[in-house]
């Protein structure tokens, strides 16, 4: 049985479904076992599917428009000069 | 969190709701396909149409057929889904424990025997399901109708199965471990049969002037397939299958029907299925390609003439339909590559299943071909596609290429098209960098700047967008040195990623998006992550929020894989410790 250390140092390749069927297997039965990876687990989860869906720092398109307008002026200038 | 972008479809969506009930929750493989709520639509009918009543079978002999069937499969995610379910209905779990190693001994009686063991056989090796395997299951009295639920059963639970490969959903409880005994494949008893020798059940007559199914198999495939035919019995499966077909394969707004087409082909040349191939070669034909060429895209897709992006589509399709258990997210980021999005590759993985539906139907039935086979598939077929190894690397196809191309020849207006397309990624990875709003706005002009400067020195080695991505991210550092020399991306700064132990271990809420509105939830988030070191939060802002792949990141910021992966796990547990005080339940606290 790995330990919560063990498990935490392979949590990374395990969320991203990138450990070999052994090691998957092991800590499967660890977190099943182990109410605190479980939860960390979990709340990683989460986390993921929070930040995925909250369009942070969004650069709204009334708001880029004036920084591309900006851009393009300077190429533009740069050009003719 | 899937292998995919998931968006939230809200509770009351109804298939969800349908669902609830169906399972006690709504699994997450589903949630894993909210891009397209059509296809979940039409998961959720033949579920329901199945699954709720209790017909011929019980709930509990078809949940009990599901668990053994996900455990042939390897599928732990479905294993753990059917035996809480299993359990909530009351049956003990040494009897659950026992058909997921396919123990004989399990307290069943001979006739729920009989319909594991005809499940597993069908799920497994239906090529080698004959008449006789039908006539076992009616000496054990039970009823056409009893076995055609069977068959029908067995054919969800694999698109069930497929669609958690294909999708990778997080699990919805704790994982059961499936023994790799449990998914050897039954034995051959009887000769290869192929799917033919049908039909195998009793019919009903019915008519397209009164059954309206068939009116719509008969306007979309120019008959009504013998497969259709051959499930009379449950018209009200047929109706919800039409429903699936109208949900799934009708629609082109995301893959084409040809794609779509070739995805069922070549699914059905994996299964060894003669019928459906027949079938889908006929139906390409209908849609101008000559039977030869059908022919060779069932028989080897490579050496057909077709766009490299669909060449490497179809890789995928064959990979997910037959070495299921090799396929991972490493296969998504190839197609990604292609330019296919994640709605693309979702539908993708969707349409695989459906095949995988079909397929297994098919070979339950035993129905007789529609159209006469140009090619009948055998046994040693099975051991030339499952052998399939993968294809070399792909070449990158850029969706710029075309304005890259005209922006070089001195194009400006392309170059403008190219600075509205990627204005968003290139101030995303910026804030991700220097940490402020303000500066990412001056960085990215400098950005977009330096970009058009050396444009002419870009020879397409990566993605446009890689590219912009790697003048960004170096135009972010430089003003991150000069404003803070100590935090950089490639410093040795704070301890290593591997040292990290989490301290919020409270559980969360069930459902932490119901807590906050979406500005709350984007405030909260921004918050957490401009707290970040910065080489932890740009890895965050690429893979989480701009849904980079892992190659695609490290190219960007020209740092190595293994790097790229350790610093997106410390970054989203750092994120999760910020988080948790706002998402967590009213609950004991845990030591670790």
């Amino acid at each position: 049985m790995i330990t919560c250390e063990q498990f935490m140092a392979d949590f990374g390749n395990y969320f991203e479904g990138e450990v070999a069927a052994d090691l998957r297997r092991e800590m499967e039965s660890h977190i099943s076992h182990c109410r605190t990876c479980q939860v960390v687990c979990d709340s990683t989860s989460k986390t993921v599917r929070i930040v995925t869906d909250s369009g942070s720092f969004y650069l709204r398109p009334e708001a880029a428009q004036p920084l591309v307008a900006r851009i393009m002026g300077r190429i533009r200038r740069s050009l003719e000069s | 969190m899937s292998y995919l972008r998931e968006v939230t479809v809200g509770g009351a969506f109804p298939p969800f709701v349908a669902l609830q009930v169906l399972f006690g929750f709504v699994p997450n493989v589903f949630r894993a396909q909210s891009l397209l709520p059509r296809v979940i639509e039409a998961e959720a009918g033949i579920a329901c149409a199945l699954l709720l009543e209790e017909r011929d079978l019980s709930r509990i002999q078809k949940a009990s057929m599901s668990l053994a069937i996900s455990a042939a499969h390897g599928d732990a995610y479905w294993v753990s889904g059917y035996y809480q379910l299993l359990r909530s209905m009351g049956v003990p779990g040494d009897t659950l424990d026992r058909i997921v190693v396919n123990d004989h001994h399990a307290d069943l009686s001979a006739r729920d025997q009989a319909l594991l063991d005809f499940a597993r056989k069908l799920a497994k090796r239906g090529p080698w399901l004959s008449g006789e395997d039908i006539a076992e299951l009616r000496s054990r009295r039970l009823s056409d109708e009893s076995i055609l639920e069977a068959v029908i059963v067995t054919a969800l639970t694999g698109f069930f199965c497929t669609l958690s490969k294909g999708l990778g959903p997080f699990p919805d409880f704790i994982v059961k471990p499936v023994p790799p005994s449990a998914s050897t494949s039954p034995q051959a008893a009887g000769g290869y049969v192929g799917g033919t020798g049908g039909p195998h059940l009793r019919t009903v007559e019915l008519s397209p002037e009164n059954f309206p199914p068939f009116a719509f198999f008969l306007e979309g495939f120019g008959l009504i397939p013998n497969l259709f035919r051959a499930q009379s019995l449950r018209q009200d499966v047929l109706e919800a299958e039409a429903e699936a077909i109208r949900k799934i394969l009708h629609h082109k707004d995301i893959l084409s029907r040809l794609q779509k087409e070739c995805i069922l082909l070549v699914g059905s040349a994996a299964n060894l299925n003669t019928y459906c191939v027949a079938a889908h070669c006929e139906a390409l034909r209908r849609m101008g390609l000559s039977a030869e060429e059908a022919d060779q895209i069932a028989l080897d897709h490579h050496k057909a003439d077709l766009p490299e992006a669909d060449t490497a589509l179809l890789d995928f399709t064959l990979k997910l339909t037959a070495r299921p258990a090799d396929f991972g997210p490493h296969d998504i980021d190839k197609v990604r590559r292609y330019g296919f999005t994640d709605e693309h590759i979702l539908e993708g993985v969707v349409v695989t299943a459906f095949n995988t539906f079909f397929n297994t139907l098919q070979m339950g039935l035993g129905t007789t071909p529609d159209v006469v086979p140009r090619r009948t598939f055998g046994p040693d077929d099975g051991h030339r596609l499952a052998a399939t190894e993968g294809p070399p690397e792909p070449v990158q196809v850029d969706p710029d290429a075309g304005l890259v191309a005209r922006a070089q020849s001195g194009d400006l207006d392309a170059f403008e098209d190219l600075v509205n397309r990627h204005s968003r990624i290139v101030y995303r990875a910026l804030v991700g960098v220097v940490g402020n709003f303000d500066e990412a706005q001056d960085a990215m002009q400098e950005t977009f700047l330096k970009a058009f400067q050396h444009i002419g020195s870009f020879q397409g080695r990566s993605k446009f967008s890689t590219w912009l991505l790697m003048i960004a991210s170096n135009t972010g550092l430089q003003r991150l040195r000069d404003r803070k020399p100590l935090e950089s991306l490639d410093d040795a700064g704070t301890q290593p990623e591997e040292d990290f132990r989490p301290r919020q271990v409270r559980a969360w809420t069930e459902n932490p998006e119901q807590l906050y509105s979406s500005a709350e939830r984007r405030g909260l988030v921004e918050r957490g992550m401009l707290k970040l070191p910065a080489k932890y939060r740009v890895v965050l802002v690429l893979r989480d929020l701009e849904q980079l792949s892992t190659e695609e990141t490290a190219l960007a910021l020209g740092l190595g894989i293994p790097a790229i992966k350790s610093r997106l796990c410390r970054a989203r547990l750092m994120l999760r410790e910020a988080l948790a005080p706002h998402f967590a339940a009213r609950a004991e606290r845990i030591g670790l």
